[in-house]
């Protein structure tokens, strides 16, 4: 057992790598013995995160340092050597949300891409992209993350053809072309650090930036504030998600949105820890600004949507405005985060938890429809709250949780975000309570659209029982997260502020 | 414990004193426009007969609804109204669930009853009614924003002021923005105070915002399928509505209560006070409700979004912009 | 368990809230119970009122919001023409922001 928590993190990365590598042997065999294994390493990976997460909340941070003899010899010679992963409160949440969201989207899929070819392909990659998400959010060096990116981009972008029709091809290249353009200016980025430091382990450079602070580092800021934001979509450069997610099969999505939190992630991991204790408050300002255009252009561009998935498309990309909303007033009060920035900067972490939760409960709802009706465009459907009344109480859920209204989890994220960010400006508070609003608006045309109506004409499937299963265990998660929020902020959320917020505690872990 | 239990005994109180007063209200608002436009009117008692007379008229659901939508929706129209009321201070006695819900809880529970007209519009499986629905969006949507922007600059003065807990409000209430504000801030509330009034017919569906509701247009819209007691039930939620609404207008401008102004306490200035809250109602339902609907006509859909969003909002942030002005000196 | 979420400026207990809720619907339901439960199905009575002529074809639920795009026309005109869909202005936009925030975070150390 304690072999087990030790070497957790390491498991964490390279049980889904392995599995993923032994799944076209499954494949050859039997369908139900891949599926199995599939979920069999997805659950053991959670089992991995979970002792993780114990351990992390338990007793603070836990260096891990891959190939020494011991864990935690991080530094034999005076300066970080290997690859280390750094695994705080913030990371492990992350990792956890990311992992779990993975595991619901995996058994959703099995009964979802049952009917179509190439599954045992589209498995192994699923298992690699979600190596290459952990892999992504524990890590504590620069290098490794590059090649993780890579791993998720590759993934993502096979995966996002899977239905292999023309338009599948199209979105897929469009996403390549992107993701390359983003990993490649990451990797300048990355490049300018370790020629101005010589390491490339991220507590290493945040040790030489508090330091040796010079134009060469806003250089590298920059870069990796533009890469990152592109990857995780937010808005002047998202256009690229909706068309992606277009085409996409949506356990993929689901996974796909769980990848841009992690990539949001490395944003504020950068930001806050690297380079916390030396940027102006500029930088904060600029992710406030970029947030609140994210809320209302994602918003507005979802009203026009009669896709489906675009329309979902265009709601995570506003949900992931206020995320930055939240964590970038906290950004713009560093180093000396106080009472209100704090709350900020815990709802804006709290939000990632609920957009996860929200953005794919109706994510998988869309897919159901997808699956019995074969029609992607609402003007096409109608009257399915006769034929199946569970679809559209989940529905319904989904729209009040997403569009923050009590006693759901969207609003006590949303509640704690605007009772922080008036008090910086009020302009803030008010255009995210309109974001909030004209969320709600989208979702009422698409609900009577779907559900309202005459009875639908078409030949109707009955959704699979696994299929509707998850998505109550995402109610289930979703209710519990809006009773007892203090409960959830308390145990995950004010760590992981606290992580982010004390760049000290970050670099003295490793050096 | 025994406190909440308390609480949970008074909830229904409270549901039926809102109901009683807003029926009442609906009344004298009724007979007063009727004397208005040179005619006798009804009888102040005539809601009271109205719902009775729905609750034993038939309850016929359409063909094509969906029924458990459709009958659903009453219920929850009538229920967040009440509950919204739980959350207000009534008659200046302080919130029944003060402590457990603040202004921006009471701000998104006036969507429940909204979305369930909505829902309950588009369920019924009639065109009048969907597009009626659609309207009602349209005109939610509008005026949120207004609405925001004068709660938030409310909290936001406040917060210049060194209190705890400024969204709470008990706390609002017992901090008049009048007093805290120079004469900058003063033209300030006072346009802050009139969006609030224009906001009101909005938020109830009475002219000039009542498109969604045009009788002569779209042959009762929303409601065009209800009757019968879904009808009576939606009726209610109205009446009480109507209460909610300008109970959080007086909570935010007008919290003034009469016996600490002549010294009375105990049982005689509860009373005191409760009067003086009927009679601050009053003043409201009368210009908000009464005086406009007769004084004006109807507003086309894209002349409320028009209306919201550029005059009431500039008008708004102007408002806001001197209190801001006034908080910085 | 900590039953109470505290903002710095506010507060929120969603389980009174649903204790609430539970009791008001059910008072709602019981008000609702003296009103009068039957109705004639199947008649003319249940049929929508369009004035006795079928409904108009083509008019779609997806188009209720036609109101707020007639007002919200040059915006939404400017809106549709950011998202053209073609891959080659998504970089163009990438290389504008990664200009832009170099030049802001550039004047944010200088001052």
């Amino acid at each position: 057992m304690m072999f087990l928590t030790e070497h957790a993190p390491a498991l964490v990365i390279a049980i889904p790598l392995l599995a993923a590598f032994i799944t076209p042997l499954f494949n050859k065999v039997d369908k139900r013995i891949r599926n199995l294994w599939v979920i069999l390493s997805l659950v053991f990976t959670e089992f991995f995160v979970s002792i993780l997460s114990f351990k992390v909340l338990g007793s603070g941070s836990y260096v891990y340092t891959l190939g020494a003899t011991i864990p935690s010899l991080t530094s034999p010679a005076g300066f970080p050597v290997r690859i280390i992963l750094e695994v705080d409160a913030m990371n492990a949440l992350i990792s956890f949300i990311a992992l779990s969201i993975t595991l619901i989207a995996a058994i959703y899929s099995w009964k979802f891409i049952e009917k179509y070819e190439a599954q045992g392909k589209f498995y192994s990659l699923f298992l690699l992209l979600t190596a290459g998400m952990m892999g992504m959010s524990l890590t504590g060096d620069f290098f490794t993350l590059f090649v993780f990116l890579e791993v998720v981009s590759v993934s993502s972008a096979a995966l996002i053809a899977f239905f292999r029709k023309g338009e599948s091809f199209e979105a897929a290249f469009k996403y390549l072309i992107i993701s390359a353009i983003g990993t490649s200016f990451l990797l300048f980025s990355i490049g300018l650090l370790y020629g101005h430091y010589g390491l490339l382990n991220m507590a290493a450079i945040a040790n030489g930036v508090r330091q040796h602070y010079s134009f060469l580092d806003t250089a590298a800021l920059s870069l990796f504030v533009a890469a990152l934001l592109l990857k995780s979509g937010s808005v002047p450069i998202h256009m690229w998600k909706v068309d992606a997610f277009q085409e996409a099969p949506v356990p993929l999505i689901v996974v796909c949105i769980a990848s841009s939190l992690v990539s949001l992630y490395l944003l504020f991991r950068v930001a806050f820890s690297i380079f916390g204790l030396v940027i102006s408050p500029i930088l904060g300002w600029m992710v406030v600004f970029l947030g609140l255009l994210s809320i209302l252009v994602g918003v507005s561009m979802a009203l026009l949507q009669n896709n489906l998935k675009r329309l979902l498309g265009y709601s995570a990309i506003a949900e992931i405005g206020y995320v930055m909303l939240g964590v970038g007033v906290g950004l713009a009060t560093m180093p000396e985060v106080g009472g209100f920035a704090f709350k900020a900067l815990s709802g804006g972490i709290l939000h990632i938890i609920n957009d996860v939760l929200d953005v794919g409960l109706l994510l998988l709802i869309a897919g159901s429809i997808f699956y019995i009706t074969k029609k992607r465009n609402i003007d096409e459907l109608g009257g399915l709250a006769h034929n199946s009344p569970s679809l559209s109480v989940l529905f319904i859920t989904g729209i009040l949780a997403i569009s923050g209204v009590p006693p759901f989890n969207g609003f006590a994220s949303k509640l704690m975000i605007y009772e922080s960010v008036f008090y910086f400006n009020p302009l803030l508070a008010i255009l995210a309570v309109l974001g909030s609003v004209l969320m709600l608006a989208v979702f009422v045309k698409v609900f009577a659209c779907i559900f309202l109506g005459d009875p639908y004409e078409g030949v109707i499937k009955k959704v699979p029982r696994s299929m509707m299963l998850m998505m109550w265990v995402l109610v289930f998660f979703i209710l519990f997260l809006g009773l007892f929020p203090q409960v959830a902020i308390d145990t995950f959320v004010t760590p992981a502020a606290k992580a982010l917020v004390y760049p000290n505690l970050y670099i003295r872990e490793v050096i | 414990m025994i406190n909440l239990f308390f609480k949970i005994l008074l909830m229904p109180l409270i549901a039926l004193i809102g109901i009683v007063v807003g029926l009442f209200y609906k009344g004298i608002d009724r007979i007063l426009v009727a004397r208005m436009q040179s005619r006798v009117g009804p009888p102040i008692i005539q809601p009271f007969l109205d719902v009775k007379k729905l609750l034993i008229k038939e309850n016929i659901v359409p063909n094509h609804a969906v029924k458990w939508i459709f009958n659903l929706m009453p219920v929850i129209a009538l229920s967040s109204s009440i509950v919204i009321l739980l959350y207000l201070p009534l008659g200046g006695i302080e919130p029944l669930l003060e402590g457990h819900g603040d202004v921006l809880l009471v701000l998104y529970l006036f969507i429940f009853p909204t979305l369930a007209l909505v829902l309950g519009g588009f369920s019924s499986g009639s065109p009048y009614a969907n597009i009626g629905a659609g309207r009602e969006i349209i005109k939610f949507m509008s005026y949120e924003l207004p609405l925001a922007v004068v709660v938030i600059s409310i909290v936001w003065l406040l917060s210049s002021v060194n209190i705890e807990n400024i969204f709470s409000l008990s706390v609002i209430s017992s901090n008049p923005p009048w007093t805290l504000v120079g004469p900058a801030g003063f033209m300030g509330l006072l346009l802050l105070f009139l969006i609030l009034l224009f906001v009101m017919p909005g938020e109830l569906g009475l002219v000039p915002f009542d498109a969604p509701q045009a009788e002569s247009e779209i042959a009762g819209g929303i409601l065009a399928e209800y009757s019968g007691r879904n009808l009576a039930l939606f009726y209610l939620a109205d009446a009480v509505k109507t209460i909610a609404v300008e109970s959080l207008i007086i909570a935010l401008f007008l919290p003034w209560g009469l016996s600490k102004l002549l010294g009375l306490s105990g049982e005689f200035g509860l009373l005191i006070d409760t009067l003086f809250f009927l009679a601050k109602l009053f003043v409201l339902t009368f210009v908000g409700s009464t005086f406009i609907r007769v004084a004006v006509a109807r507003f086309r859909i894209n002349q409320v979004i028009y209306v919201y969003w550029t005059h009431c909002l500039l008008i708004a942030l102007c408002g806001l912009v001197l209190v801001g002005v006034d908080v910085a000196l | 368990m900590e039953w109470i979420l505290r903002t710095e400026a506010g507060f929120w207990n969603p389980l009174m809230l649903f204790v609430s809720l539970v009791i008001i619907i059910g008072l709602v339901y019981l008000i609702r119970s003296f009103g009068e439960k039957k109705y004639k199905k199947g008649t003319e009575q249940t049929r929508y009122f369009f004035s006795g002529a079928p409904a108009p074809k083509g008019i779609k639920v997806s188009d209720i919001y036609w109101g707020f795009f007639v007002h919200m026309d040059t915006y939404y005109k400017w809106l549709k023409r950011l998202h053209t869909g073609v891959v080659n202005e998504y970089v163009y936009w990438f290389i504008l922001t990664l200009t832009v925030i170099l030049i802001i975070l550039t004047l944010g150390d200088l001052l």
